[in-house]
């Protein structure tokens, strides 16, 4: 690994995917710091994107060279992990083309449910597909100490380098990204059985699907214009079930604590594992629809299966 | 009112009517009930043209115009089609695009297709390209799930209800053809859409295309805060990098001068 530098990211012009295990605060700060400063030192654009408070840690660490670095609140801006490629990732890499990137991404943190951990793998995942061709950097830190043990196994299935208190080396566990993506394509927990349910079939039926919706939605609480975004999104699902399954489908929508939650069913399988996680006009088929409803929603889980695709989004209270 | 037959024959359509008490024959004899079959109307030289389906309607409005009426009801039996070799691309393009000549306000148009007779995949592509479908059981409350007007000052189209996948391909084609008309004049296209409740991306991508497609730009009036957090959202994917060349112009709901 000659070519390799002091922090792990190589020469310019490939993409550098790096999972970094730290186990304190000091081990996280020292190390993102110096990420950040090579990219400086080499005329890079820099983005952090970490939870807010891991923002501060930096941001104080870095000093008067903070000025030159942009920070977003991954825990907003990456609320729900499905957009955080295009709405952060790939909008930064735009916004400054012909230019080597340099970027840190935190999408997984202590606190992140369950049901939003396959997502947040999955992203990184995708992340190896989608970049591929951009000359970036991207450096995602792990609690070692405080993620479960699966979580940071996975850091090194979906990360070709990791960095760890031994230095740099390549992942012997690291999977390709089209594998690496199916492998948290992951069953979802059963809707309770106290779920209102409402079955449609054809386009005839979305004027009810958005009425049921609208109903519960305003029932949990939603403010006028979130009522509206899940509008917008579940009708996109359904509208899905009708234009490319043919078939009916299934729509359920229950409560939990602080989010809503809708789940569509239907008999289709989605090939393409990362429709909706990519602009539409850089991706191969179609898929506005699903895009959009990343956007919109905070959470969006997609279980697909020959014969049967379950689509579940929350959105909170 | 011009009512075209097929699965039964004229004579007992009007039997049938002045059964539930209609006075056929007065009704006849003043111009005012017409019965005949699709045939006739719709493959006039023994085969179906649809360009010449839409001027030949054109003149029936201006008749019953002319004729002084308030309005003039059609409603039709669409069941000819199945014997005819009118394929569903041809039948789906004269449905959407004959909603332009029906959207004056004047005219109201029913056309009947038979669920047990047409193909599934048929039904669908004609269906949408029809503003609103009555399905089958329901009562008099029914409304079209969109309405769309033309408007002439300023030039353009007035939409109400809700437009998503059932009926895109109406609005589509409504769109289009405003577009065309419009083409040599360098009018920019208004769309009043204070009366629409409900538009999904594909619409939203809708508006988008037809304001890029229009050397004079379009203009949305009346528009709910929803429409334009979408319309920002879809042309976010479709325009990146491209904010300000879309051709549209939005006048907010609250803003409406």
């Amino acid at each position: 690994m000659t070519a390799t530098l002091e922090t792990g990211a190589r020469r310019a012009g490939q993409f550098d995917h790096l999972g970094l295990l730290y186990r304190d605060r000091e081990e996280y700060a020292a190390r993102i710091i110096a990420f950040v400063r090579e990219g400086l030192a080499a005329g890079e654009p820099v983005l952090v994107a970490t939870p807010g408070q891991n923002l501060d840690l930096i941001r104080t660490g870095l000093g008067e060279d903070a000025a030159g670095v942009r920070f977003t609140d991954m825990a907003l801006a990456g609320r729900n992990p499905g957009r955080i490629i295009p709405r952060v990732l790939l909008a930064f890499a735009a916004a400054h083309p012909d230019q080597r990137v340099r970027i840190v991404g935190e999408p997984i943190w202590r606190g992140r449910s369950d049901l939003e951990y396959p997502a947040c793998a999955a992203h990184e995942a995708a992340i190896n597909a989608v970049f591929a061709d951009h000359d970036a950097a991207i450096l995602c830190p792990y609690d070692a100490a405080g993620l479960p043990d699966d979580a940071v196994a996975d850091a090194a299935r979906t990360h070709p380098l990791m960095i760890d208190g031994a230095g740099v080396s390549a992942s012997p566990d690291y999977i390709a990204p089209d594998r690496g993506v199916a492998m948290f394509n992951r069953p979802l927990p059963d809707p309770p059985a106290t779920a209102a349910i409402l079955a449609y079939s054809g386009e005839a039926m979305l004027r009810q699907v958005r009425h049921f919706v609208a109903n519960h939605a305003a029932a949990a609480g939603l403010s006028p214009e979130r009522v509206d975004d899940l509008c917008v999104a579940v009708n996109e699902l359904a509208s899905n079930t009708c234009d490319h399954t043919g078939g009916p489908g299934q729509l359920s929508m229950w409560v939990e604590p602080d989010i809503l939650v809708c789940q569509v069913d239907d008999h289709g399988t989605i090939s393409d594992p990362l429709i909706g996680r990519i602009p539409p006009d850089l991706a191969s088929t179609g898929g506005r629809g699903l895009f959009i409803v990343h956007v919109l929603c905070d959470l969006v889980r997609i279980y697909t299966r020959p014969h049967g695709t379950s689509i579940r989004v929350h959105i909170d209270r | 009112l011009l009512y075209f037959t097929d699965s039964i024959q004229p004579t007992a359509l009007l039997a049938g009517l002045e059964a539930h008490g209609v006075d056929v024959d007065g009704r006849i004899a003043k111009g005012q009930l017409r019965v005949a079959p699709a045939v006739d109307g719709y493959l006039s030289d023994g085969r179906f043209d649809p360009k010449a389906m839409i001027e030949s309607w054109v003149r029936e409005i201006a008749t019953a115009r002319r004729e002084g009426w308030a309005g003039l009801r059609v409603t039709a039996d669409m069941a000819w089609v199945l014997r005819s070799n009118v394929d569903t691309e041809q039948l789906a393009w004269y449905e959407a695009h004959v909603s332009r000549v029906f959207a004056d306000g004047f005219t109201t148009v029913l056309c009947q297709y038979d669920q047990r007779r047409f193909a599934a995949a048929e039904l669908r592509q004609v269906s949408a390209a029809h503003p609103g479908m009555i399905p089958v059981g329901v009562d008099g409350d029914w409304e079209p799930l969109l309405r769309m007007a033309r408007t002439t000052d300023p030039p353009g189209l007035r939409l109400s209800g809700e437009v998503d996948l059932s009926n895109r391909e109406a609005l589509a084609a409504m769109l289009h053809d405003a577009i065309e008309e419009l083409g040599h004049r360098g009018a920019e296209l208004v769309v009043d859409v204070t009366g629409l409740r409900f538009a999904d991306t594909g619409a939203a991508n809708l508006l988008l295309t037809a304001a890029r497609a229009h050397p004079a730009g379009l203009s949305l009036t009346g528009c709910s805060a929803a429409l334009a957090r979408l319309l920002d959202l879809t042309d976010s994917i479709s325009g990146a990098g491209r904010a300000g060349a879309r051709g549209l112009r939005v006048v907010m709901a609250d803003q409406a001068s």
